[in-house]
């Protein structure tokens, strides 16, 4: 009896996906009535594609999570960020502030602490790359030495993307920043403003504070300086 | 990308046509939750399930889209998300018990067998889903997984489930579910 084609794990897995007759459904079901031990092999082979699919479910779910989104306030927000998402290059600017230094305010050139994290990756400094932005030609001291490592990024977004606008940064606080896209700017490290020693960074000719991160990247927006006197302030460091 | 264009990626399992999707109509989706009593953690929570909705009915076999995806998106969120007030509306009227101890007993062993499922490969566990939730041909897995052919795909299949069964047999008696 149960060398029967109802018996065989292919027929079941038909059975439960609605792929087998009419007539061979009815037989199973008539089947079922009466073999309690099919019924639990069938449950069982039931419960397991479930989770099967259960599985799946959670894996497509979180790789959603992973996908940058925009906010209602049309920025660009992963629920869960993964670098391979990343929509255009990755820099990491290593070194930015180093806690070796007193209290003085040398230039950030002598001061920074560079650290290699990875040598076989591409390096190249600010003073190579072209600067859009409106700033005066000696502003270029403050991060001329900046050591930047450019990743390639694993997955590139659509061209026609309007996420990759967006400036996301992650910062420890205590020495190393990641931009979010290929952006010229300028580190300002240990500003007073009047709420303690900050550090700052003017990127598309705004200033904004940079506020460590944790593990979730933040967009740099959300701490843009727009105090006319603090402005003032930070461009004269920029001199 | 035109929707024949993501119909297809998403047919080959292509998971980014998802996630571009997800991009593409988020603002759309966000707008319909909150408008509608919901949050934003919330709208994005059912969008991703209503994503994972399209996924599985993209990959029936007669499957036909008979208006613009986002059209499509937008029904099944729009009933998810009514389904989810409802659900919720069920809740604040006291059914909260009802609905956490039905049937406990079935949710306990997928559990169980989830855990078998973790403790499969990631070739074994790729393969058994694409299988059994997306229902990508053997011709389709083969290409995704890099096999040769669609027969690798077939038989690396049967050992999987072959090793699913035993493990989760092996670990837990037949009567835990027989009964």
């Amino acid at each position: 009896m149960q060398d029967n084609k109802f018996y065989q794990t292919d027929f079941i897995e038909a059975y439960l996906k609605g792929a087998v007759s009419e007539a061979d459904k009815n037989s199973m079901e008539n089947i079922l009535l009466a073999d309690k031990s099919l019924k639990s092999e069938v449950d069982f082979q039931k419960d397991l594609i479930h989770a099967i699919a259960e599985s799946r479910k959670q894996d497509l779910k979180q790789l959603l999570k992973s996908t940058p989104i925009p906010t209602h306030t049309g920025m660009q927000i992963p629920t869960n960020w993964i670098i391979g998402g990343v929509a255009a290059t990755l820099i990491t600017v290593i070194g930015l502030v180093s806690y070796m230094k007193t209290h003085k305010k040398p230039e950030i050139s002598e001061k920074q602490e560079k650290i290699v994290v990875n040598p076989s990756e591409e390096k190249q400094t600010l003073e190579n790359k072209k600067q859009d932005v409106n700033v005066n030609p000696q502003q270029e001291k403050t991060t001329q030495n900046t050591t930047i490592k450019t990743e390639t990024p694993i997955k590139k977004e659509e061209s026609t993307s309007p996420f990759v606008k967006e400036i996301h940064y992650l910062y420890d606080g205590s020495g190393v920043l990641q931009l979010f896209g290929d952006f010229n700017y300028k580190i300002l490290e240990k500003i007073d403003l009047g709420n303690g020693v900050k550090t700052y960074i003017f990127i598309q000719n705004n200033f904004y504070e940079l506020v460590p991160t944790g593990e979730e990247p933040k967009i740099l927006k959300e701490t843009q300086i727009k105090n006319p006197e603090h402005i003032r302030i930070l461009s004269e460091q920029l001199k | 990308m035109k929707d024949q264009e993501i119909l297809e990626r998403i047919r080959k399992g292509d998971e980014t046509a998802l996630q571009y999707l997800y991009k593409q109509h988020y603002r759309m989706m966000l707008r319909l939750v909150l408008k509608n009593s919901g949050t934003e953690e919330e709208a994005q929570d059912i969008f991703q399930d209503s994503l994972i909705l399209f996924w599985q009915k993209v990959h029936l076999p007669d499957f036909q889209l008979t208006s613009k995806i986002s059209t499509f998106l937008y029904s099944i969120c729009y009933n998810l998300w009514r389904k989810e007030l409802e659900k919720k509306s069920r809740l604040s009227r006291e059914e909260k018990d009802e609905a956490v101890t039905e049937d406990w007993d079935r949710q306990e062993r997928i559990q169980i067998i989830n855990a078998c499922i973790n403790k499969l490969g990631v070739t074994c566990k790729k393969i058994l889903q694409y299988y059994y939730f997306d229902e990508l041909s053997m011709h389709d897995i083969a290409q995704v997984m890099g096999f040769s052919n669609a027969d690798t795909a077939k038989t690396k299949k049967y050992k999987c489930k072959k090793e699913l069964d035993e493990l989760i047999k092996k670990h837990y008696k037949a009567t835990d579910f027989l009964d």
